[in-house]
């Protein structure tokens, strides 16, 4: 009680100094540039942004998790209410009822953090798939996998296509955009997110066959959506006459560029980096900071995809040089932690609760049908794949959480389609079921975990 | 790193690559200087005066920045200004963690006579020196701020003892040479404080009046003060382990530097008065916080070392030079004089250990630092300031050896 006391005046301390510097700070004008290098007006101050997303967003983790419930949620749940949405739809339609402490302007300029954790997410994720335990659930993982995908698709690209004459977008579509636009959705549903199996993993230093099996089914379907998503917006392209070129063969060398390319580098930097760590053995945090942006810009530039390319680095570092990562991956985890709190914090405030109350009923018709199809999918898989009994009942609750990988394919089948109206629609639909994913996954996750007894922390 | 905000918003094919190239370059060396090997050269004597000084990061900024390369444009050093505000605000950490009760106590009076000598010397030629010039410069807020910089060439010394030979346990000198300079680098974040303070006045600024000034730094003090004590409060109720502890100082440093940035205060300042708080808190979660704050304190020097090369741009060389020949000369024949006449007697025996006038001559890294965020702030002529101060540092590497031979020479006075 004492602690809980603690952390929720620290809390309203926190909050009384945002309140002061902004009462005493005279006021920025909206636009414009300010300072001997014309400084853009949205980063001035975005430290204070950090610090708060930083600060709060751990303190409120920390409250979260004395009432049983992953920190991760903590982080969630403080971006969703002192992010930039919450005090538009209080508001009156014309003014927000406050304004926030994490201004949109500033939580761009922190989708740098971002990077860096997807790239940290991915090497953690890398460094536990140890070869051994990939032959020892090879087959689980993969039944699991593909029962859950096939589920996931049927029902939920079934329930649109069923309900279709009822719900926007899909009412006011063609037959074939109507189909596809189902399939699409049903494809997108599949994603789960590796960044909060990775962090709930890590919060609760899990250790059992839920853990494992989790781990190389995330990185599994990971690779199953980069085939599928591909060759989905490359079929939507020809069916729809989307203009620009989109043959079978290029969306074929798509992949396969994708895929190589982002494995190919990703060994690569592994390799080199185990070189490295020959020589250097103190402050590996600049190292790891360096390598995390390294592994994002050069994703970025060469259009791979960072999660497979950290894999693939973490992988070949920790079953090639098991000896030179150690304390790598050490480090690796210390830097988690703050890179976490802003990552989901972040997340959390990108949440658009005005979309998701616009189309909240269709939003949760579509989550619950995805819930019970990854629960019957999962757990099909999972008895398919010889998974012992407990954690086969638990199993589909690490594929619920959606987040960061849901989203980036959403946008990007939304601007894919951009030129057809009903694009912009599904993309509010599918953003609002990933927000309701995003909050019920990880306490989900925790349960499975703490059902299974695999907790360790 | 600060060329990585550019990446993230999204620049064309181009430019991703010039970023990549930057911030590989900037790692790659602050990598190599993380190896046994460069550990072990920078323990040697003379390599250790060349490395320690920084030119090669300083070099390393000019190269890629707007004077060099153009790798690090004007719109990237815009978008870092946060980056640079935080690496501020953690020097200022770092030399507020030199204010813990017990340690000034113990301060002999000898350094304080030194530091009082310094600093009134110093606000002498900066007072002279800001007279001259605004006779000659008519419209310049930004003067006040300009000299500030420069005069930071003139406090204070480095604390690097290392390439004069000395060994630990060596008598009181490298005691004198460390205590005296820490207290000169407080004593220079004060003067940055006071000139903001004083510049609304004395420059007629209509955008930022005395009272605005006032209440932003006596609550940019208390929320310093506030976060300190917070983070205490809390790493004591948390488990301490190094991930809490390194979400707290991380948070706490991010937040310090975005309310200085708000409130146009110097990040240093409130980045000492939350040090300083620090180092007065009793508590193993204290301690632990220190010594994770000290830890960064060479990637911050490289980091600021390289911010210098990549603003030195748009200087008026000529006034550089002369006021880099003004710092070099007064440390060169008027610091030893006034050390002299502080120390007395006691003079004679730190001579002996150490050439007063070697310790004298080269310039406080903290300065370059100072100067660095007046720029940030303020720009105009601080820029000059900036490449003066550079200048002068390199300088002193250079004339160190020599100096030093030549009191070795001398006749004992």
């Amino acid at each position: 009680m004492k602690h809980r006391i603690t952390l929720i005046l620290a809390f309203a301390v926190l909050l009384g100094l945002m309140y002061a510097v902004r009462l005493v700070a005279t006021p920025l004008p909206q636009i414009g540039v300010v300072g001997p290098y014309d400084t853009d007006l949205a980063v001035i101050g975005v430290g204070r942004t950090l610090g708060f997303l930083l600060l709060g967003g751990w303190i409120l983790g920390e409250l979260v998790r004395s009432f049983g419930l992953p920190r991760l949620s903590g982080y969630l749940v403080f971006g969703i209410v002192f992010g930039p949405y919450l005090p538009e739809i209080l508001g009156d339609g014309t003014a927000p009822l406050w304004t926030t402490f994490l201004p949109s302007a500033h939580l761009e300029q922190l989708r740098l953090v971002d990077q860096l954790a997807i790239a940290l997410i991915a090497l953690t994720a890398g460094s536990e798939l140890q070869l051994s335990l990939l032959k020892r659930v090879a087959r689980a993982a993969l039944a699991v996998c593909l029962s859950d995908a096939f589920a996931v698709l049927a029902c939920v690209g079934g329930f649109l296509f069923l309900a279709s004459d009822h719900l926007p977008p899909l009412d006011t579509v063609g037959p074939e955009a109507r189909l596809f636009l189902c399939i699409a959705i049903g494809t997108l549903m599949i994603s789960n997110s590796p960044a909060v199996v990775i962090a709930v993993l890590k919060e609760t230093k899990a250790r059992g066959p839920l853990q494992e099996l989790t781990l190389a089914v995330t990185i599994a379907k990971d690779l199953l959506l980069i085939v599928a998503t591909t060759a989905l917006l490359a079929i939507g392209v020809a069916i729809l006459s989307v203009e620009g070129d989109a043959s079978a063969d290029s969306a074929i060398w798509s992949v396969v560029t994708h895929l190589l390319g982002s494995i190919g580098v990703g060994a690569a930097i592994g390799a080199a980096m185990s070189l490295v760590l020959r020589f250097i053995t103190i402050r590996l945090e600049l190292v790891i900071v360096g390598l995390g942006f390294g592994i994002a810009l050069l994703s970025s530039a060469l259009h791979l995809a960072p999660l497979l390319v950290g894999l693939a680095a973490g992988f070949v570092q920790t079953n090639l040089w098991p000896g030179e990562s150690k304390s790598f991956f050490r480090g690796v985890g210390d830097l988690m932690l703050p890179v976490s709190v802003v990552f989901f914090a972040n997340t959390g405030a990108s949440v658009d609760l005005g979309k998701l109350v616009v189309v909240w009923t269709t939003a949760l018709m579509i989550a619950g049908v995805r819930l019970a199809a990854v629960y019957g999918g999962a757990s099909l898989g999972a008895r398919l794949g010889g998974v012992e009994p407990q954690p086969r009942r638990w199993a589909w609750t690490a594929f619920v959480p959606q987040a960061g990988v849901s989203l980036a394919l959403a946008r990007e089948f939304e601007s894919t389609f951009r030129s057809f109206g009903w694009a912009a629609q599904a993309y509010v639909v599918l953003v609002a079921v990933i927000a309701i994913n995003e909050i019920i996954g990880p306490p989900l996750f925790r349960l499975g975990l703490a059902r299974c007894r695999e907790i360790r922390a | 790193m600060s060329a990585l905000l550019v990446a993230a918003s999204g620049p064309s094919f181009t430019d991703h690559w010039r970023v990549i190239i930057a911030v590989a370059i900037v790692v790659g060396v602050a990598t190599l200087s993380l190896t046994h090997t460069s550990s072990r050269i920078r323990r040697h004597r003379a390599l250790a005066l060349f490395l320690g000084s920084g030119w090669i990061a300083i070099a390393l900024g000019v190269a890629i920045g707007p004077s060099g390369l153009r790798l690090i444009d004007a719109r990237t050093l815009m978008d870092a200004r946060p980056l640079a505000m935080l690496a501020l605000t953690w020097i200022g950490l770092i030399v507020g963690l030199q204010l813990r009760r017990a340690v000034i106590a113990a301060i002999p009076s000898a350094v304080w006579r030194t530091i009082a000598f310094d600093v009134l010397a110093t606000m002498a030629i900066a007072t002279v020196g800001w007279l001259a010039l605004r006779a000659w410069i008519d419209d310049a807020r930004w003067l006040p701020f300009a000299v500030t910089a420069a005069a930071g060439g003139f406090l204070g010394w480095s604390p690097e003892t290392r390439s004069f030979g000395l060994r630990s346990g060596n008598g009181s000198a490298r005691t004198f040479v460390q205590a005296t300079a820490g207290l000169a680098g407080v004593a220079l974040i004060l003067a940055v404080a006071f000139a903001d303070l004083l510049a609304p006045t004395i420059e007629g600024d209509g955008l930022r009046s005395q009272g605005f000034v006032a209440a932003g730094t006596a609550l940019g003090l208390l929320a310093a003060l506030g976060t300190a004590l917070g983070a205490r409060v809390l790493l004591v109720r948390v488990q301490r382990h190094q991930p809490e502890t390194l979400v707290v100082l991380l948070g706490v440093i991010a937040l310090l530097s975005g309310v200085a940035d708000r409130l146009d205060l110097s990040p240093l300042l409130i980045g000492a008065a939350c040090g300083a708080t620090i180092a007065n808190c009793h508590g193993p979660s204290m301690r632990d916080l220190e010594t994770t704050i000290a830890r960064a304190e060479p990637a911050l020097a490289t980091v600021v070392f390289v911010m210098t090369g990549v603003l030195l741009h748009g200087t008026h060389v000529g006034i550089a030079l002369v006021v880099a020949a003004a710092i070099v000369a007064h440390r060169l024949l008027v610091k030893p004089a006034l050390v002299r006449a502080a120390l007395g007697p006691a003079a004679a025996e730190i001579d002996r250990e150490i050439p007063l006038r070697g310790v004298t001559l080269r310039e406080a890294p903290l300065a370059l630092a100072v100067a660095c965020s007046i720029v940030l702030e303020h720009g105009g002529g601080s820029t000059t300031s900036l490449a003066a101060l550079a200048i002068a540092a390199a300088a002193g590497v250079i004339l160190l050896p020599a100096t030093v031979r030549a009191a070795h020479t001398e006749p004992a006075p």
